[in-house]
Formats: structure tokens, sequence, C-alpha cells
């Protein structure tokens, strides 16, 4: 048991929100979609962070997965193809931008932490350009070399998908921590079906259409009313 | 080859259609179209290939703004897509050739009960050539399931312009027609010619696993126009200064714009209510590009469109 116990304080380590990879300065374009009148309630801030965690899934989710039994299996050019393609399939700018700098945030962080000649690998091929360096990537890599489950791991990105949401949210809106944490509770009821959904997804069956976000990004991106990265 | 074998999504549609079996002639169309400069330097029409269902006659010369581009519509004798439908088309546009494809008339997706209807395309864009693709929208009826896979091989000096309206259904049918359908899957995938991928955009609509009109997806909409624009970086980055994303809450319209991956180009984004202004806003968006890229706009769509 002392494994599992050890395997769920490293999990709760490296989903907290206070684990320095910049996750505060990201807001998957909430600013926007509250400047726009789109969400401006608990019910509406729901569904916005609902949306986000579906398309998070069925892109980053399956990413995450591949990238971990990758890493398990010490194939290091299956982590680059991952890594690429979750560019490719990452259609805002702002998106791939965010992915890439809370990707290349955790490895160092995690380098710092402990030592592992894989992610010292990664991280040169991030520096000189062969490996974009995405966050789901490096979730992936960090859960394997850290021992923790593949459902530890999708429970992580799903937690700070919908949480990252949340605490903008409670930074730009009227809206209460009692709400904020009430939408998580019920959100995290989906996150096992997301799971059995994804996990026997290969690369082409990734999706997303959330139009309604991609153009509240792409206001975002060309606004100038900034509080937040993304 | 048109085989969807890989979708997932398409796997519970697999049962042989009690009327005419997949692949029968009649619901196994083919296009193939050639573009290319002719000895005299005027871009033209030099390869048809096309089997029923699927017809293009011959190109026209009708754009007013540019009447050396050959401008040429895509017609389906067979009416609506139906159960176990099969089409491919693909169109080159050799070097320095450029020209305008669009369809006679919207894509209806016919309601099915057996199997789905699918549709591959491959467009090749060689050097220095441009290709604008404006289809009518796709309007899928109650009980569908399409399915389409468009790859698009595009050389770094070339530029195409590719389009897709969708309908949520038969708005205006009876009391009103929206996501009844049963799946929708779209996948878009560029590449240089030597192979290199570019990016990939691929969605899933299906409105009995998750409801489209959640805020977010598709919230009041009923209409989503996407644009992918593959063109050099110096034209998309002229092309996006001059395109300012909006949301009109009165008007009901919402656009956006943003960079494909790899230096690709631009994706362009529409939600409206209805076809019409959908439309007209993809259309002056094609007139920004062709002005950067040609020097010349996009004359007013014909009346009776």
């Amino acid at each position: 048991m002392a494994t599992d116990i050890l395997s769920l304080m490293r999990l709760i380590q490296f989903t907290d929100s206070a684990f320095p990879v910049g996750t505060f300065s990201f807001s998957n374009g909430l600013e926007t979609a509250i400047h726009e009148k789109i969400v401006y309630n608990a019910a509406t801030l729901e569904e916005y962070a609902q949306s986000i965690s579906l398309q998070a899934a069925f892109s980053d989710g399956i990413i995450a997965i591949h990238a971990y039994r990758a890493a398990l299996e010490n194939n290091y050019d299956e982590i680059i193809e991952a890594d690429h393609r979750l560019i490719e399939f990452k259609m805002n700018n702002e998106t791939r931008v965010m992915q890439k700098r809370m990707g290349k945030k955790m490895v160092e962080m995690s380098i710092k932490i402990f030592d592992n000649p894989l992610l010292k690998k990664w991280l040169e091929d991030i520096n000189n350009g062969t490996s974009p360096g995405t966050f789901p990537v490096a979730q992936g890599l960090i859960f394997a070399i850290g021992g923790m489950s593949e459902k530890e791991l999708f429970c992580s990105h799903q937690y700070g998908v919908i949480n990252m949401i949340l605490g903008a949210a409670v930074r730009t809106m009227r809206v209460s921590h009692y709400d904020t944490q009430q939408i998580l509770f019920r959100l995290s009821e989906q996150t096992q079906a997301y799971y059995d959904d994804v996990k026997d997804l290969s690369y082409e069956d990734m999706n997303s259409f959330v139009p309604q976000i991609d153009i509240i990004s792409s206001l975002h991106e060309k606004g100038t009313m900034r509080m937040f990265m993304n | 080859m048109v085989d969807f074998s890989k979708a997932k999504e398409m796997a519970p549609f697999l049962e042989e259609p009690k009327a005419m079996y997949v692949g029968a002639p009649g619901k196994s169309g083919y296009l193939y179209l050639g573009f290319e400069l002719d000895n005299t330097g005027k871009s033209i029409l030099r390869d048809l290939d096309r089997r029923a269902p699927l017809i293009v006659q011959q190109e026209l010369y009708f754009d007013e703004e540019m009447p050396e581009m050959p401008c040429v519509y895509i017609l389906s004798s067979g009416g609506p897509n139906v159960d176990g439908d099969r089409y491919e088309q693909n169109i080159t546009v050799r070097e320095d050739a450029f020209a305008f494809v669009s369809t006679g008339a919207a894509t209806k997706l016919a309601s099915m009960n057996y199997n789905y209807s699918g549709l591959k395309q491959h467009f090749i864009l060689e050097d220095n050539s441009y290709l604008e693709f404006l289809p009518e929208p796709i309007i899928p009826h109650r009980k569908t399931r399409f399915i389409s896979e468009t790859k698009l091989t595009v050389a770094e000096t070339a530029t195409v312009f590719y389009s897709e309206i969708f309908m949520s259904g038969r708005k205006h049918h009876n009391d009103g027609e929206t996501f009844e359908f049963d799946v929708i899957s779209v996948c878009t995938n560029g590449e240089r010619p030597n192979g290199d991928r570019l990016y990939r955009e691929k969605f899933i609509i299906r409105p009995q696993n998750q409801n489209p009109r959640i805020l977010g997806i598709m919230d009041q909409y009923d209409v989503f126009g996407n644009v992918i624009v593959m063109t050099p970086p110096e034209h998309a980055e002229k092309i996006y200064e001059q395109i300012q994303p909006y949301i009109d809450n009165d008007k009901k319209i919402a656009v956006g714009i943003t960079h494909l991956p790899n230096n690709a180009g631009l994706l362009f984004k529409v939600l409206g209510m209805e076809p019409g202004p959908v439309k007209t806003i993809i259309r002056e968006f094609c007139s920004t590009v062709r002005q950067v890229v040609k020097g010349k706009p996009v004359p007013k769509e014909f009346s009776w469109r």
C-alpha cells in the first residue's frame, strides 16, 4: 500500500494548481466570453467548462495517454510523434502557445525535482526545436516516470483543464467559490466516461468540435482586452 | 478507393442497404478535374473524368473580375446523398494555373436506415497555383450519417481557399429539424508535396451523444462555416491583418480567424442562423484572399444563387 500512497501524493503534487507551470496565466478565452456576455453566471460557466473539458479529452487526453504508454515502453520516437501530432491538431494559435509554454515549464520544473535522463533528453529536443514540448506529452512522461497510473494521468489532465477555467472565473466574474466547487464536483462525474471513450483511440481519432470557443479564442488573439495569455 | 473502415464513429452503421448495395453503379461517384495552363498561357480544364452521379460538363469563364479563370460547377444527378453512397473527388491545379469550383446546389444528405454516405477528396496544388473551392451548404436530414475526408497537398507557393458550410438540419421543414442526424464526421488535413504533415482538423457531431446546443459548441447558432486557406506566410499575414473577428449578438453572427499550425495558412470560422449571411461572409473573406494573392476582388454573387 505504501506505493499507492506515494503514487497518490505524486498525483496531488503534479496536479495541484500550486505546481508552477503557469496555469494561472491562461483562461481558455474565458475573459473574452465574459466580455461578450456569453458567460455571465454559474450555469453558463459550467457549460463553457464542459465544452472545454470535452474537446480536451478527445485531443490532449488521447495524446497524454499515448505519451505515457510510449514512455513506459521507452519508445522515444513515439513521444516525439505524439508531441507533433498534438501541435498539428491544435487549430488555434494561442492554444499552441499555451501548450508549449506549459509543457516546457512542466519539464523544467520536474528536472529540478528529480533527475531523469528521458526528461533531460526531451528538454534538449524542445530547446533545439526537434520537439514542440506540449503540456499533455509532459504530463504523460512525468506520470510514467513517477510511477503513477494511466487513469491517474487522465484524472490529472481533466482536473487541470477544468480547474484552469474555474480558477480564472473566480478572478474575472461574479461567481463564488461555492459555485466553482459545485461545478468541479459535477464535471468530475463525466471523467470516467471520457476515459472509457478515449483510452483506445488513435491519433487519427482525435476530434474537436467547439466552434464558438474557437471564435472566442480568435477574438482574444486579435483583441486588445487581455488579462490572460490565452 | 473510398474506404472509411478505420473511422470508428461509422462502425454502428455498416449494414448493407436493402435497396442498392454499397458501391452499386450510380451510388459510387467519381470525379477528377485537372486544371493547367495551355500553350497560350490560358488556364483551362485539361482533364475531366467522371462517373455518375457526379457530373461536370465543362469550364465556363463567367467571373467578371477574373474572366481568365475557369469556373466549374459540380452537379449530382442522384439528388441527395443516400444510404450507402460513396463519392471520390480529386482536383489538381498544375503549376501557375488557377480555377474556381463550386456546386450547383446545396448537398442534401437524406435520411438513412442501414449504412452511411461517404466522400473522399484530394486536392493537389502545384507551384504558384490557385484554387477557390466554395460549394453550396450541406443540409443533413433527420437520421442521416455522413463522413468526409479531405487531403490538401499544397506547394509552399500555392494558395487554396477551401470552404464548407454545414446546416444543423432542415431548419424550416415542418416544425423544424435541427441536430436530428445520427453523425457527421469531417476531417481535413494538409500536407506539402514531399509528404510533410502540416495540420489535421477533425470534428465529429453526434447529437445523441453530446448536445451541440451547449455554450462553446453551437449554442443558439444553426449554421457553421469553416474555411481553410493554405497560402504562403507573407500572404497569410496580409489577410490576417485585414480580418477582424467579431460576435454580433443582434444579427447572431460570429466570425473568427487564426493561423493554422506549421505556417500552413489561416483558419476562418463563421457561425450564423441562416446560410445566406454565412455564405456572404465567406465570399467576402474569399474576396480579401483573392485581392491579396491575385490583386482582384470576387464579384458579387449571382442573384439566383
